[in-house]
């Protein structure tokens, strides 16, 4: 794991932003793994993957660490085995950016059921010429379900040109007969509604806290 | 009957080839769940659609 902090601060910091999830994985060891995360102080998931879960060894190849890259659609791009080369991590995610950032920022990290909760969301066109697409909002449910009635915003047309940022305050309702529970999430969507086809994406998560209302 | 025992050995044999070859460049990786190191919060690959992801194995020392 001597490569997280590098992993940290040269890649999971500067891409969080621009479209860019990072995953640490292992399957050995949890323990070590959360005085890592403690030491560094690592902001990006490190998962444990015991058996049985097959998760780990779909990606392993012999020699540690390893480093896969996948697009937007989950093709390996790129597989890097017994090393870490950051320049050349770095040049493939470059390669495969899309232009449009996504950002979205949550008020707090809960929400009490009944009431609304409140988030910003941010779209930069960091590109040299104007992008349109479809904006939309999903709602994923605890367990990774989702909603069945999404997407709860949208889906809104929206063209930026070259170096234009859209910046919006929104809002859900979370009805009062929303179970409480923890990792609900809210998933801002750019590219082609219809075709279902994302661009680029960010994702939040809340926790739903039981309201007056319920007891 | 040895027929059926020999149908049966033939897919644990597939089984077991297919969990020892990892993904290469141009495979589209499955889907999974995974919960973080403090087991407190669940993952799920398919919720990132369209965003590039970076799996890093790592060793513990």
């Amino acid at each position: 794991m001597l490569e997280a902090p590098a992993l940290e601060t040269n890649i999971w910091q500067p891409f969080k932003d621009r479209g860019v999830m990072v995953f640490a994985m292992n399957r050995f060891s949890y323990k070590m793994a959360q005085d890592w995360i403690t030491e560094y102080e690592l902001s990006y998931p490190v998962l444990y993957d015991p058996p049985p879960s097959d998760a780990y060894w779909s990606y392993a190849h012999q020699v540690l660490p390893q480093n896969t890259l996948t697009d937007r659609n989950f093709e390996v791009i790129f597989d890097q085995s017994a090393g870490y080369d950051e320049e050349e991590i770095i040049e493939r995610i470059e390669e495969h950016l899309h232009p449009v950032a996504v950002v979205l920022a949550g008020s707090s990290e809960q929400v009490v059921a009944g009431d609304d909760f409140a988030f910003d969301a941010q779209l930069k066109n960091w590109g040299d010429s104007a992008h349109s697409f479809d904006a939309w909002i999903d709602v994923i449910l605890p367990g990774h379900r989702r909603l069945p009635n999404n997407p709860r915003l949208g889906p809104l047309a929206i063209t930026l040109g070259a170096g234009q940022t859209w910046i919006a305050a929104l809002s859900l309702s979370v009805p009062a007969r929303t179970p409480a529970a923890d990792n609900y999430r809210i998933k801002l969507s750019i590219g082609s509604f219809g075709a279902d086809e994302i661009r680029n994406c960010d994702l939040i998560e809340v926790d739903v806290v039981a309201g007056d209302r319920q007891r | 009957m040895p027929q059926r025992a020999f149908a049966t050995a033939l897919t644990g044999a597939l089984i077991s080839a297919s969990a020892a070859s990892a993904y290469q460049v141009g495979d589209i990786t499955d889907d999974w769940t995974v919960l973080d190191a403090w087991e407190e919060v669940s993952h799920r690959l398919y919720d990132y659609r369209g965003k590039l992801v970076l799996v890093n194995l790592f060793r513990d020392t």
